[in-house]
């Protein structure tokens, strides 16, 4: 039984097949070229006029065919509405022209649930951070509840708006980690952690408006934020007596965020996991599967209910498929 | 004999440490902010040092609003540390359980009276206030995740943490969070606007 996965929630778009085994048959990536950001009607321009080229490659990377499809999922939200409503717009034709179900996943239960497939993490507080969502989320009393997130910006969109200031394009992450490593002076920005979330506003304007070395802003821009998240994280395995901890989005590529995700985990006798690659920032197979688990668990929805919903909030969903 | 003896770890939080401690014949709590390697060291004592000034403020200013807190001993922000008095009592959470007469009405005033001079306590829940059953009176413990605010919002969050600790262990959880309502109605001047904005909290889901 094949399922096939459409993610659309920003700049990426993704078409992914699962097995029921949970075996990943293929995962395509593109994302749109922005230099100085997403522009949510270009990305999802970029999102229609590649959408059937990037079907077919998921299938003959897949060696399926489009009949062999038994279930469409797509991601419901949260995200950009032109681009949400592309992707999904695909998914309902297909789910409509094959006659099989059709299934809306949110993108932030994604990320938690292909960590729990691919790596060894059973029941894990993630820490999700990406340009847009910045949260941390655990497996609580029927749902995914946040823990914590961010009161105002993602951190990735953080990082791109002190980016573009300076001529870093996008998405800037990748630069500031490369020119953080020269940096070695902790300039003090404004550490804002507040009960269990984060804001990132704050530190944006002291950044900007600092005038030391660029290397030594970047090198504390992360030394405070990514402290401030591992902190957060920490408090959630505290309040939940959890012992995993799993990272996703594509900030997480960041070796220093890692590092002080995995120290903190070490200390308190915690382990820490990160999916491979393609499976760890925005991608289709994490919404396949998560559409698999939801279908399994009588999730389907009928094409007229499946309206996108930009600001679906990961506590939202009852979690039918875990006890 | 002038540092306290250190007796056991009472609890070991995110945060920080707590240890029982006996120091000049006294039993007291040494409560110990603990250096995290993830951060950068510079960033880590300033943290901490920080959050310790900040807890020091809140309790005084409870204590100063006729909100009972433990007795401070010392203060010793190199070592991001505070000694405090042992309060000789249970949590809350396990009188209520074991059916023990409380005061919940006072401990509503209480609750209000924090909330009259503009504290939050940020982790209000029945974990986080003791009773002493013989001498009939509470402490309030932990304001780490404190703040000093005029936001009905924040006080509106304490609420709904202390409905949300009530529902989850207790058996009788609306009459007993009735009760402590009844007290905060009493001490508050914006009870009322408070209360109803637990509502909005909860309709959005989380705040566990």
């Amino acid at each position: 039984m094949y399922t096939l996965g459409f993610e659309g929630t920003a700049h990426t778009l993704g078409v992914g097949i699962v097995d029921d085994q949970g075996n990943v048959l293929s995962n395509i990536i593109l994302t749109y070229p922005a230099t100085e950001g997403i522009h949510p009607r270009e990305a999802a321009n970029h999102h229609a006029a590649n959408m059937s080229d990037t079907i077919s490659r998921a299938l003959r990377e897949a060696d399926t065919g489009v009949d062999d499809i038994d279930v469409i999922a797509f991601s419901q939200g949260p995200g950009l509405g032109p681009a949400l409503r592309t992707v999904a717009t695909a998914a309902r034709a297909m789910s409509i022209s094959l006659g099989v179900p059709l299934v809306g996943v949110n993108h932030c239960i994604a990320h938690l649930e292909i960590g729990r497939l691919v790596t060894d993490a059973e029941d894990p507080v993630l820490l999700y951070a990406s340009g847009g969502n910045t949260q941390v989320i655990a497996f609580s009393r029927g749902r995914y509840r946040v823990f914590g997130e961010t009161l105002d910006i993602g951190l990735g969109n953080m990082l791109d708006k002190f980016g573009r200031a300076h001529g870093i394009p996008f998405p800037a992450g990748p630069a500031i980690e490369q020119k953080a490593k020269k940096g070695s002076k902790l300039i003090e920005l404004p550490y804002s952690v507040k009960g269990m979330d984060v804001s990132f506003s704050g530190i944006l304007t002291a950044a900007l408006n600092s005038d030391e070395a660029m290397e030594d802003i970047c090198f504390s821009l992360q030394e405070t934020t990514f402290a401030m998240l591992t902190e957060v994280t920490e408090r959630a395995l505290a309040h939940t007596r959890k012992s995993e901890v799993l990272l996703g989005g594509g900030v997480v590529r960041n070796k220093r965020l890692r590092d002080m995700a995995s120290t903190m985990a070490r200390e308190r006798g915690a382990e820490t996991y990160v999916p491979d690659g393609g499976l760890c920032v925005d991608n289709g197979a994490m919404i396949a599967w998560t559409g698999y688990l939801m279908y399994q668990a009588g999730m389907e929805i009928t094409v007229e209910n499946s309206h996108i919903k930009p600001n679906h909030r990961t506590d939202d969903v009852e979690i039918l498929w875990r006890n | 004999m002038f540092s306290p003896v250190e007796k056991e770890v009472i609890a070991l939080g995110a945060e920080a440490e707590i240890i029982k401690a006996e120091w000049w014949g006294r039993d007291t709590v040494i409560k110990r902010r603990i250096v995290k390697g993830y951060r950068h060291p510079k960033l880590d004592s300033e943290i901490r040092k920080e959050r310790l000034r900040r807890e020091v403020r809140l309790m005084r200013d409870a204590r100063k609003a006729g909100v009972p807190i433990p007795v401070i001993y010392d203060v010793i922000p190199e070592e991001a540390t505070l000694i405090f008095q042992f309060f000789p009592g249970e949590r809350v959470m396990d009188c209520i359980e074991s059916g023990i007469e409380l005061d919940l009405e006072l401990m509503g005033r209480f609750i209000g009276k924090l909330h009259g001079a503009d504290i939050t306590h940020g982790d209000l829940t029945t974990s986080n206030i003791l009773y002493d059953p013989e001498k009939k009176s509470f402490c309030f413990i932990d304001f780490s995740l404190g703040d000093k605010t005029t936001s009905i919002e924040d006080k509106g969050v304490d609420l709904h943490l202390m409905r949300e600790a009530l529902i989850a262990v207790h058996e009788n959880p609306i009459a007993l969070y009735e009760r402590i309502l009844k007290g905060y109605r009493e001490e508050f001047s914006d009870a009322e606007e408070t209360i109803s904005k637990v509502k909005d909290i909860e309709s959005r889901g989380r705040y566990l």
